[in-house]
């Protein structure tokens, strides 16, 4: 399956969806006007990723935003959602939440996402 | 005849004087869009670099720079007809002693102004814990609507804070008032 890769802008996140190299990036600033826009490319990859079968089915999603609005936590909880789908299917997900470490608001924010979702955070400085 | 004496008697020194005197940082009048707020981003960053506050508390203040610009964005009103098409939406950053202010203006049509300011008072009433329900509440509940909001901005903005919000709704006519928020930020947090 294609690759997305987004180049990361002053106003949107750098994202990197990549089955074959096992990578999954989601990193820098969301303040998209538009964030249902932004993220739609986002959702349909993992549409698509949940019908596939996978060599190594771990799959790590590495969360390393400095800074996102309302509009992009609301599109956010959706990626976690369809994440917590592909566990459904053999696929076992692990959110990695990089926060540094003087910014309590990013480990908070993290640590609601988990209370949302079922899946697996971890939680780590940068 | 009009008084703008700072315009014709070349007094930006005086306006100058002012603003250093009230502490503001910035303001900023006009139209509120995506890459203003690029550019207000970028500003208040250079600005913040050379004051002595924690990464902590710079990053609450873009975050509700952030919303605070996007909420006017989205949901700011219009009149084409004077007085109310003379009040454009404003924006404004300063401090004083150990907080940050922000206060933003702009149009609202008077038909909204009780169910908005009910909104408010509600955040307002709410304790942290009660501020989280509802945060989680929103995000779990709400799906964003067609100008791409999803009602969470003043909720998040109370819960980064920790503080109550100040506001007043000013009648302009019969059709439109003039909102004023305004929101302080602990330099110490």
């Amino acid at each position: 399956m294609e690759p997305l890769f987004l180049e990361g802008k002053e106003d949107t996140p750098k994202i990197i969806l990549n089955s074959q190299s096992n990578q999954y990036l989601i990193s820098g600033r969301s303040l998209p006007e538009d964030a249902t826009s932004f993220y739609s490319p986002v959702l349909k990859w993992l549409d698509e990723f949940s019908t596939q079968t996978v060599a190594d089915p771990n799959v790590k999603f590495e969360v390393r935003l400095e800074y996102f609005n309302t509009a992009s936590s609301k599109l956010l909880l959706d990626i976690f959602s369809k994440l917590e789908g592909l566990s459904e299917n053999g696929k076992k997900v692990t959110v990695q939440w990089y926060y540094s470490e003087d910014d309590e608001d990013m480990l908070e924010a993290g640590e609601e996402y988990s209370e949302l979702v079922d899946l697996k955070f971890e939680m780590k400085t940068y | 005849m009009e008084n703008n004496e700072i315009l014709t008697k070349s007094m930006i020194y005086d306006l100058f004087k002012e603003m250093t005197k009230e502490n503001i940082t910035l303001l900023y009048q006009g139209d509120f869009s995506q890459n203003l707020m690029k550019a207000i981003l970028g500003l208040t960053e250079k600005k913040m670099d050379n004051i002595e506050v924690s990464t902590n508390v710079k990053k609450k203040v873009f975050n509700v720079l952030v919303e605070c610009v996007q909420n006017i964005s989205k949901h700011s009103d219009e009149s084409k007809e004077p007085p109310a098409s003379k009040f454009t939406s404003i924006l404004m950053l300063g401090s004083v002693n150990d907080q940050f202010i922000i206060s933003t203006g702009n149009l609202i049509e008077n038909k909204k102004v009780e169910s908005f300011k009910s909104k408010i008072l509600m955040i307002n009433s709410l304790t942290s814990e009660g501020l989280k329900n509802l945060y989680k509440k929103i995000i779990v509940g709400h799906s964003l609507d067609e100008k791409g909001g999803i009602g969470l901005g003043l909720v998040h903005i109370a819960r980064k804070t920790g503080e109550k919000f100040e506001y007043r709704f000013d009648k302009i006519d019969e059709q439109y008032s003039y909102f004023t928020l305004k929101v302080n930020i602990s330099k110490i947090k």
